[in-house]
């Protein structure tokens, strides 16, 4: 019981300091945090499939989540790299431009209103307060602490989504989401199918991919992951 | 005695045999079943191989498309069988909606060989086939939610795909809405996905608690399905699409992805019908977001001033009365659902292979008058495509109108309104919306202008504007919508047999 408390604990810790933090030197590390706390509760409080098909099945979960967490990493090198001026046509240096004041205006929206972390601090707070109140009165799994990871996730999720200002940061909410989805699915259903765990990985590998793909794209055309100036009026 | 055994072992060894025939036919049917699925996803990845040649993987994607045509047309139905401990179904239901993806999926994959789309367009296409087909084989909830949201993840990288070797920058909006889009359709994916573990769960953990979870789970289920299928207020990836993707790509989205939700919801109500059936808060959500996308579709197509945006706005009014048809969970309404959703299908492949085609610039061409005259056949699949969206007699489009028409009897006098007013609203924004495109000359500058003397001898050579093959595609499919308003009895008649199986409507 101590173990899976702690695990809750470090599972709150590290997705709340994923919606805060911004730098990807840190949000990819905590990504993995979030995985590996997942399929620890998953472990402690759910007879995955019985018999000796548990260790593989934890063994696939933990490679798949290493697997997203690579993809984004490397995404994150390359797609992060400082720019030479000197290789940069007018149109492109004129996005980059563009893009960089787009950058510091929310930058500075941002730190004007609340400061950067106050926000999404506060989002935290009150998302861990509605884990608590749901997986209270609502209880869906079999055990109140998985009620309370998925919930929490779900909600960081969204937030992270909300809050985000780059491609990898929106591509880190949508997989904090799926890992709700995850955790729900192991601690609700019975039994639970191989073949189910597979898609569900699956989908967090072709997520990644996507995000990679897209963060590329947007990398080679404005020469930032930042998506704001996407979605200014020309 | 040793008659007896005789006897005895000769009863023994036809049981044997009966078992064993039903033992191989029950693998042979999973075999073919599999087909069914794996055979557009292998032929995916060799189209992917090829992608840089457009009308080798065009051409390719034509005989994969029409060969799984065929094979949904033949492979017998209603045979269940089990894989990978999963029971897999191939019944009507199943059928009509792979014939109709193959079909549209086959114009759309022949449009290619003339006009180069995405280099990965025929691969995502032929990927997205086999996910359908797995969807709506394997029907089982979890499955089928998990592998829309592939489905659809795959069709976001189609989003931002470019022709082999083009030399054009994609532009910084087309890579906004691509970002939108993906970010809505994977929030509404894992929240349909939520919603189906936990309407899976529901008879042995949630029945306790109560209405407020049932409203709770299905009101997941609603959003999910919402912002999949493009119902307001989760439209917003709608009308972004349409207005920053070539045709064919929208026919894709807006087309057959939109549309594959609706099996996906029916197998979460086939397996828990207490979901929708007795849950009236339930009927008035879906019944609320279906009005809501009616008016706001058919006000947005009459306001707008762009084409694709208009298209957009019928397009939502659309889905608006399938959502309707659905929240009267009635046989007829049902039967009207499954009718409009094929005919939506059917719908934007024509205004897709109708749009590509009057948008195409041909070298050597001299147009003055209007799109009707000079471009006829690509005008006819435009027009039947508005005219099937709108519910025009004689076309395919009317018969699910009439359908839910009949279906709403006893529904008030608000609902009533509500939907006339609608079908009043979209088909004066579907009216107007020919006249700008069909009837009013071309605004591009001619070639005329420029080099009149030259050009004035060669206006004897008629260039053509499509080859033979997707002419006479357009005038088959035209035909076929038509023929299957003028005799819609035997697909009524179907499609009744299989809403009546459906266990949450009400008698």
């Amino acid at each position: 019981m101590a173990i899976t408390v702690g695990l809750l604990i470090s599972l709150v810790l590290v997705v709340g300091a994923l919606v805060v933090v911004n730098d990807w030197r840190w949000t990819i590390p905590l990504l993995l945090g979030t995985e590996l706390c997942r399929i620890g509760l998953t472990w402690q409080t759910v007879n995955v499939v019985k018999g000796s098909t548990v260790w593989p099945l934890l063994i696939a979960q933990a490679v798949a989540a290493l697997s997203a967490g690579l993809i984004l990493l490397i995404t994150a090198l390359n797609f992060t790299k400082d720019y030479s001026p000197a290789e940069l046509d007018e149109f492109a240096l004129l996005e980059l431009r563009r893009a960089a004041r787009r950058a510091q205006h929310q930058r500075g929206l941002v730190t004007g209103r609340w400061g950067a972390s106050i926000v999404p601090f506060g989002g935290v707070v009150l998302a861990g307060l509605a884990t608590w109140l749901l997986s209270t009165f609502y209880p869906v799994a079999r055990q109140q602490i998985v009620d309370a990871g998925w919930i929490f996730l779900l909600l960081c999720g969204l937030l992270i989504l909300i809050t985000a200002l780059d491609v990898l940061k929106l591509g880190l909410g949508m997989l904090v989401l799926v890992a709700s989805a995850k955790l729900l699915y192991l601690g609700v259903a019975a039994p639970q199918s191989v073949l189910h765990v597979g898609l569900l990985e699956l989908l967090s590998l072709m997520l990644a991919v996507i995000v990679a793909y897209l963060s590329g794209l947007l990398y080679g055309r404005l020469h930032t992951l930042e998506f704001g100036s996407l979605f200014e009026q020309h | 005695m040793a008659t007896g055994w005789r006897e005895r072992r000769n009863r023994y060894q036809i049981l044997f045999k009966q078992l064993g025939t039903v033992r191989t036919n029950t693998v042979t049917h999973a075999m073919i079943y599999l087909l069914l699925i794996l055979f557009p996803l292998a032929a995916a990845v060799g189209a992917f191989v090829l992608r840089r040649d457009s009308t080798l993987t065009g051409w390719l994607g034509v005989a994969v498309l029409a060969s799984e045509l065929w094979l949904a047309l033949s492979v017998p139905i209603n045979q269940p069988a089990q894989l990978l401990d999963l029971s897999i179904n191939y019944n009507e239901l199943g059928r009509l909606f792979l014939a109709t993806f193959s079909l549209s999926s086959l114009a759309l994959a022949l449009l290619t060989t003339l006009v180069p789309q995405g280099e990965n367009f025929v691969a995502i296409l032929l990927l997205i086939v086999g996910l359908s087909a797995a969807i709506l084989i394997v029907q089982e909830p979890f499955v089928a939610a998990v592998v829309l949201l592939l489905a659809s993840l795959a069709g976001s990288l189609q989003l931002v795909d470019q022709p082999a070797g083009s030399a054009v920058l994609l532009r910084p909006q087309t890579l906004g809405m691509a970002l939108k889009y993906t970010l809505l359709v994977a929030l509404g994916g894992v929240l349909l996905l939520i919603g189906v573990v936990l309407a899976t769960a529901f008879s042995t953990q949630l029945a306790r608690s109560g209405p407020t979870l049932t409203n709770a789970v299905f009101g997941l289920l609603l959003v999910g399905f919402g912002i999949r299928f493009g119902l307001i207020p989760f439209h917003w990836w709608l009308p972004d699409v349409l207005d920053e993707t070539p045709p064919a790509a929208m026919f894709l989205h807006v087309g057959m992805l939109t549309i594959l939700a609706l099996p996906v919801l029916l197998v979460v109500l086939q397996t828990q019908p207490q979901l929708l059936a007795g849950n009236a808060t339930g009927h008035h959500l879906i019944l609320g977001l279906g009005g809501l996308s009616v008016l706001g579709g058919s006000a947005q197509a009459l306001l707008t001033l762009q084409a694709r945006r208009a298209i957009a706005g019928l397009a939502i009014a659309n889905l608006g009365l399938l959502a309707i048809g659905m929240a009267l969970s009635t046989i007829a309404g049902i039967g009207a659902v499954l009718l409009g959703a094929l005919n939506h299908v059917f719908s934007m492949a024509l205004i897709a292979l109708g749009l590509t085609l009057l948008e195409r610039d041909v070298p050597g061409r001299r147009e003055q008058a209007g799109a009707l005259r000079e471009r006829s056949l690509a005008a006819l699949a435009f027009l039947v495509g508005i005219l099937l969206l709108l519910g025009v007699p004689p076309l395919s489009g009317f018969t699910p109108r009439l359908l839910l028409i009949h279906a709403m009897q006893g529904q008030g006098v608000l609902v009533g309104s509500l939907v006339a007013a609608a079908l009043v609203l979209s088909s004066l924004a579907g009216a107007r919306l020919i006249a700008r495109m069909l009837l009013q000359p071309r605004d591009m500058p001619t070639i005329r202008s420029l080099f009149s003397d030259d050009l004035d001898r060669l206006g004897m050579v008629a260039v053509p504007y499509a080859p033979w093959g997707v002419r006479i595609l357009i005038v088959l499919l035209a035909s076929f919508s038509l023929g299957l308003g003028l005799w819609p009895q035997p697909v009524v008649m179907e499609l009744d047999d299989i809403a009546r199986a459906f266990p949450f409507l009400s008698r």
